[in-house]
């Protein structure tokens, strides 16, 4: 029984015995690796060297696997006897992280997106902390410093392109992550708070990717905050939040200070908090599985988090890096011309990638008052997003729930489709 | 479903004798002793690949670390290396008083004693604070540890270990200029 969280699966869908675990091996192996075994239920696991048949009326014919349990024969080396001796409060908080597990099954590869995510933001604290050693975040020095960075500094180009590509990286793998969530129905319960606070962390990778844009204070980076500030204006109160987001009425020096703070101060205090409570609550509450899947065995096994699981997730993560590597190498992204605030927008200007649905909705709502409209449904869908969750009872029930799917199908051709158009029309 | 693990299992070698039960497999097999059912798992195999792998992240961390240390360096600063340079005007140290300028990759105090113009680094040598001209006792002095030199950088009393380094200044027109000794 992989669930760690026992209350949530009383009164949801009946236990069953696990099909075609050899039962003998649950007698042989006393310290096997399932040690946080609900009494009842699985007892009806021993006693079956007999295949079990499963709803579907699949035959599944007994298979001999390896028990494997990681810390079967693991010691204790000095300095983690050194540590325990001291911190023994912290003992079973560790023998609690050991017993988490992750299902395997014909789904379980869009697991590893969500570290993906992580790996990608460690990459961004890393290049961004070095580039903040030599980068000057004023209106006269920032654009010099940028391009000191990248023509005099050791491989500065290199932590420049991997600063701006793993950017981009993360929030693909976040956007990923976050559908195939949405469409395995892991915000069910009781997981409704790893959606909200995967949401709450989804706005601020955005606002990371959109504060950081303007510091190489480049005619790009100026003109792309520019008009991404100026939609907001037409909301109710938005025209004083856009003040106090550039520090005035116009982009200006003022504007590069607050992004600035924001993108090393605020946001990054924030996003850490929210991860935390993220992480802490896969672990807490375990990795689901999709609906339906335990009761018609279609789970192969369940393999440990700590170590198995996170070895291979660094297979996903040395992939991940060789990629970025090479797209910092190959395509690297331009230095540009110093912004100048009287210049006019240079032609063909867009946001990145990553707003261009809401930037060809509010194009496509060209009529009088369509802004509105558009920043009004953005919101809309945001918080409706937001609340799935709490809405999705079928799948809280562990139902099959096709009307959230197709919401999901719907929001996802959505953005895609938008942002195809964006780039037919303006290129790369 | 095909064997998933531990391909050398006794079961699945169908180990003579004892025979090991069907469910348990692993490097220590059910009812078998370790060291028996050790037997057949290949530590020499497994330690080559451990040190392979492990061989290869070397070489991976190392390559990844080394652009960051060089990068952390910071570039070295290069000064000019001229023999003499105009420094500032003659105005900017008038009678009974010395002013610090930067010659080159030195930090020369220029000593105005009724006309003649006299230069010594203005670097303690003691621990690197720069002195200031004392008009009152005629001497350079440092304020951090005491440390007094008089107007040519010959030492008078202190902790510092070395004279000053001397160089040469001169007035032309209203400028000053600075010439290495």
């Amino acid at each position: 029984m992989a669930e760690n969280n026992q209350n949530a699966m009383a009164g949801s869908a009946p236990a069953k015995p696990k099909p075609a675990v050899p039962g003998a091996a649950k007698q042989a192996a006393p310290g096997a690796a399932k040690p946080a075994v609900p009494g009842a239920a699985k007892q009806a696991a021993s006693g079956a060297a007999k295949p079990a048949v499963s709803n579907s009326g699949v035959y599944k014919p007994p298979v001999e696997r390896a028990d494997t349990d990681p810390y079967k024969d693991s010691r204790i080396s000095s300095l983690g006897a050194w540590f325990q001796e001291r911190f023994y409060v912290m003992l079973p908080v560790i023998d609690y992280l050991k017993k988490k597990e992750v299902p395997r099954h014909r789904l379980s590869f869009w697991y590893y997106f969500g570290g993906l995510t992580l790996f990608f933001f460690m990459i961004q604290i890393i290049t961004g902390l070095l580039l903040m050693q030599y980068y000057k975040p004023t209106e006269a020095e920032a654009f010099a410093s940028f391009v000191f960075i990248q023509r005099e500094i050791s491989f500065g180009w290199l932590i420049r392109q991997i600063h701006a590509w793993s950017a981009n990286l993360m929030v693909l793998m976040a956007f990923i992550h976050m559908f195939s969530t949405f469409f395995m129905k892991s915000y069910r319960k009781p997981r409704e708070l790893m959606w909200v606070s995967g949401f709450v962390l989804l706005v601020l990778s955005l606002g990371f990717g959109f504060t950081g844009y303007l510091l190489p204070w480049n005619e790009l980076a100026f003109f792309a905050t520019q008009v991404g500030t100026e939609t907001p204006k037409v909301a109710p109160g938005g025209a004083f939040l856009v003040n106090i987001l550039r520090g005035g009425e116009e982009v200006s020096g003022e504007t590069l200070t607050r992004m600035f703070s924001l993108h090393v101060v605020l946001l990054p205090g924030l996003l850490l908090l929210v991860l935390s409570a993220h992480l802490l609550l896969v672990q807490v509450l375990g990795t689901s599985a999709p609906i339906g899947y335990k009761e018609s065995g279609m789970i192969k096994g369940y393999e440990k988090f700590f170590p198995t699981f996170l070895a291979k997730d660094a297979i996903g993560w040395i992939i991940g890096f060789v990629l970025l590597v090479y797209l910092a190498a190959v395509f690297p992204w331009e230095i540009g011309v110093k912004a100048n605030a009287l210049n006019p927008a240079p032609m063909g200007i867009k946001p990145e990638w990553y707003f261009w649905a809401q930037f060809q909705l509010l194009k496509d709502l060209k009529f009088e008052g369509g802004e509105l409209v558009a920043i009004a449904l953005i919101t809309v869908g945001a918080v409706v997003w937001l609340l799935v969750p709490f809405i999705d009872f079928k799948a809280s029930r562990e139902e099959k729930s096709p009307i959230f799917t197709m919401l999901g199908l719907v929001v996802l051709a959505f953005l895609l489709i938008n942002t195809w158009r964006v780039l037919a029309e303006y290129g790369w | 479903m095909a064997q998933q693990g531990n391909f050398k299992s006794p079961s699945r070698l169908g180990a003579l004798g004892e025979g090991a039960s069907l469910s348990s497999s692993g490097p220590v097999s059910g009812g078998k002793p370790r060291e028996q059912g050790l037997k057949e798992v290949d530590f020499e195999r497994r330690s080559f690949l451990g040190k392979v792998v492990g061989g290869i992240g070397a070489a991976v961390a190392i390559s990844t670390l080394y652009p960051v240390i060089k990068y952390i360096i910071p570039p070295v600063k290069q000064f000019s290396n001229k023999s003499e340079m105009v420094v500032g005007k003659a105005a900017e140290v008038p009678a009974k008083s010395g002013k610090i300028f930067q010659f080159n990759k030195d930090k020369v105090i220029v000593v105005n004693d009724n006309g003649k113009l006299t230069a010594c680094s203005a670097v303690c040598t003691h621990l690197g604070c720069l002195v200031h001209w004392d008009n009152a006792q005629n001497i350079l002095s440092c304020p951090c540890h005491g440390a007094k030199y008089n107007q040519t950088g010959e030492i008078i009393s202190g902790p510092q270990p070395l004279p000053l380094p001397v160089f040469k200044a001169r007035v032309e027109g209203e400028n000053i200029i600075i010439s290495k000794a």
